[in-house]
């Protein structure tokens, strides 16, 4: 079967006086609406996010690893982190602008404008600079239930939060990481983190060889530049 | 060169982008529980690739395409887990009319969402990204990496979908109104 049968497109629905106009009002509502979404808030803890991952990237050279380029892979960990950190301590802000009791279809009560509303003042704190004390639980959770995406990012916070005091179990937490979120969305922190856990813990023909495995798998990950120099190190 | 300075990093396009992107992700069928993560892992995906680069479709196309990779990911795992599972659109009402007006809308409404459950997530992300947000088939094809003649063939055929389930739907309202009006 293949798909270049037509060779031009349909015209639109929206612009095509043939359809029946009820399909033309459906549609048209549908592409005025929006939901309801806080950028603001989001956007706050996206930048609490990227500072914090520069506070961490400072605090990690200047208190860990005593080969500059170990820490430089530290430091490309945490930056790769950013959107990681997005969900942490300001994880229940974000969550509460998707859905705050918003109307539904349905009960149609006049919810003017969505996006833009109020924010739950993020206190966006920046994740601490160092991450081994990091605890499992960082953030309220009463109202809003834990996702997928949540656990996988507090077991990936206390996983790099362990490599460098105790990268073996790192490796455990990783791989426990690896059966629970096979395909999960910080599957490329996770190898790159991997990658680290194994160096620190002196495996390095392993490190080396999953290095590689993550460059052919990530060849643009943000994290190539300082895994390869990790690689490098004496 | 300009290349360089027209790389927009993932916090700006977020600001401009976040509202558009969660509406666009729960369009395509991500439950409006699931959006959150989502939205955050559109932004994460950007952020690895660097940001946005000029490229042939504009910033928030290419953002939608991430995320109808993310959602067809998802997809996968949800179905997966349960196969009846298939979130409603529930958006927000933008303006209100007199409750008669309102009724009327809102079945519209309804039946174009119910129409869009019946598309399968290829032809539903082409089927919003055209018919919605209005981007050209060459964009579309340009971000979701295929031939322009697979999107139009995915038009096609979303559209011949698409409108039979709106039919079908339609017809069953009227049957039932004439139904009710003939008691």
């Amino acid at each position: 079967m293949t798909d270049d049968t037509n060779m031009k497109p349909p015209p639109r629905l929206l612009d095509d006086p043939a359809v029946a106009p009820e399909v033309h009002e459906g549609l048209a509502q549908l592409s005025a609406q929006q939901l309801p979404y806080d950028t603001a808030a989001g956007l706050s803890s996206l930048q609490g996010a990227l500072s914090s991952s520069q506070l961490e990237a400072a605090a990690s050279a200047a208190t860990s690893l005593s080969t500059g380029t170990i820490a430089a892979g530290g430091v490309a960990l945490l930056l790769i982190g950013a959107g990681m950190f997005a969900w942490l301590s300001p994880r229940a802000e974000i969550k509460a602008p998707v859905a705050p009791a918003a109307p539904v279809a349905p009960a149609r009560p006049p919810e003017p404008e969505p996006a833009e509303a109020v924010v739950l003042e993020p206190s966006v704190s920046a994740p601490e600079a160092t991450a081994p004390d990091v605890p499992e639980r960082r953030m309220p959770r009463s109202a809003v239930p834990e996702s997928p995406l949540d656990r996988e990012v507090a077991q990936m916070v206390r996983a790099k939060a362990l490599v460098e005091d105790d990268p073996r179990a790192a490796l455990g937490l990783l791989a426990r990481l690896e059966r629970e979120h096979p395909r999960g969305a910080l599957s490329e922190e996770r190898a790159g983190l991997r990658v680290l856990a194994l160096w620190k813990s002196g495996d390095i023909v392993r490190a080396k060889a999953e290095r590689q495995a993550f460059f052919t798998r990530y060849p643009s990950s943000p994290m190539r530049e300082r895994l390869a120099q990790l690689a490098e190190a004496p | 060169m300009e290349s360089m300075s027209e790389r927009i990093s993932a916090e700006a396009l977020f600001r401009e982008h976040a509202s558009a992107v969660a509406t666009f992700a729960h369009r395509l069928g991500v439950a409006r529980d699931d959006v959150h993560d989502l939205v955050q892992e559109v932004f994460l995906v950007a952020h690895r690739k660097g940001g946005y680069e000029q490229g042939p479709a504009r910033p928030r196309t290419w953002l939608c395409a991430i995320a109808v990779r993310l959602a067809r990911k998802a997809h996968r795992e949800r179905a997966r887990r349960d196969p009846s599972d298939s979130p409603r659109i529930e958006l927000a009402r933008g303006e209100d009319r007199d409750p008669g007006q309102q009724l009327e809308t809102r079945r519209s409404l309804e039946h174009v969402q119910a129409a869009l459950e019946v598309l399968d997530l290829e032809h539903r992300a082409a089927f919003v990204l055209y018919e919605i947000e209005r981007e050209s088939c060459e964009d579309i094809a340009a971000v979701l990496e295929v031939p322009v003649g697979t999107v139009y063939s995915r038009l096609h055929h979303a559209r011949k979908k698409f409108l039979a389930a709106h039919e079908a739907l339609a017809s069953g309202r009227r049957s039932v109104r004439k139904a009710a009006g003939a008691r």
